[in-house]
């Protein structure tokens, strides 16, 4: 049996990814230009992505590059595109909003992040190895892909359906919702 | 790299989408708020998944990568139809500003 290469464990990559995606997420909502804001969501999506790869969920790390950077990204940089007139007139002004939704951030950033840190001696001790990186060495260099897929479509077939029932109706009702109308007058 | 870390990060990127949807006016900067935010919850799930597993032996429950991925089907249909909303409201005001589009508001 070949050695498998070791999970990537090095706490620093963690932190490099951390740092990346509270930058970013900071940029999407600071800055003045939209575009600008819109292109560091997908640098963001990108840092999550980076996030799932740590946290050994290589399967949803692929599907969020596809998805959020591929999809979600290019749909918003669209929607930009097409209601170009009114870009310039997003620069916000001191007001009521501004310092009201920085007022809630910054204290519901600290209460969290006070019960989280505080929670956390009352959690169970981590176990010392965890099952998902043993099964992640076991199962080769796919990771737990396999395992991933095979529960997906046995115990969670049902939402799996309902899901793709779900992109479908989004699918149409957006295209209804897009559509150019024809004459108001007929 | 603790779940403490991870809950901590997955926190303050909530909040910063939160800031964004109250902050902004513009419709299409108020969705990407709410795309930080299901990302957020997304982190997690999948944070919590990885420290807390259920299961037995090799067999390991992976619910939290399951509930996220259903998360992200949902979040992309989310953006699909918002967006097609942003640009009826576009058509017919010509305008994205969310306080304009106060027409239901009695």
């Amino acid at each position: 049996m070949t050695p498998v290469p070791p999970p990537i464990s090095e706490d620093w990559v963690f932190y490099l990814a951390a740092v990346y995606v509270i930058v970013c997420a900071l940029g999407v909502v600071v800055m003045r230009n939209v575009m600008h804001a819109a292109l560091l969501l997908g640098a963001c999506f990108f840092g999550v992505a980076g996030l799932y790869i740590m946290l050994h969920a290589q399967f949803l790390a692929v599907a969020q590059v596809m998805i959020y950077v591929g999809d979600v990204t290019v749909l918003i940089l669209f929607a930009l595109m097409l209601t170009r007139g009114v870009v310039r007139a997003d620069l916000e002004k001191w007001g009521v909003p501004v310092v009201a939704g920085t007022l809630i951030a910054i204290l519901s950033a600290v209460m969290l992040v006070t019960y989280i840190t505080r929670a956390e001696q009352a959690f169970i001790p981590d176990f010392s190895p965890t099952p998902l990186q043993e099964l992640t060495k076991s199962a080769g260099t796919y990771g737990i892909v396999a395992a991933f897929s095979q529960q997906m479509l046995t115990d969670y077939l049902l939402p799996f359906e309902v899901a793709s029932g779900i992109l479908l109706m989004a699918l149409v009702g957006s295209i209804v919702l897009a559509k150019e109308e024809p004459t108001r007058d007929s | 790299m603790t779940l403490e870390s991870c809950l901590v990060v997955a926190a303050l990127v909530f909040c910063i989408g939160m800031a964004g949807v109250v902050i902004h006016r513009n419709a299409v900067r108020v969705l990407m708020g709410i795309e930080l935010m299901l990302n957020a919850v997304n982190i997690n799930f999948v944070a919590i998944n990885y420290f807390r597993p259920e299961g037995e032996g090799t067999h390991v429950v992976l619910t939290g990568q399951l509930f996220a991925v259903f998360v992200t089907t949902v979040a992309a249909a989310e953006a699909a139809v918002g967006l097609a909303i942003i640009l009826a409201l576009y058509r017919n005001l010509r305008t994205i500003n969310v306080d304009t589009a106060s027409r239901l508001s009695g």
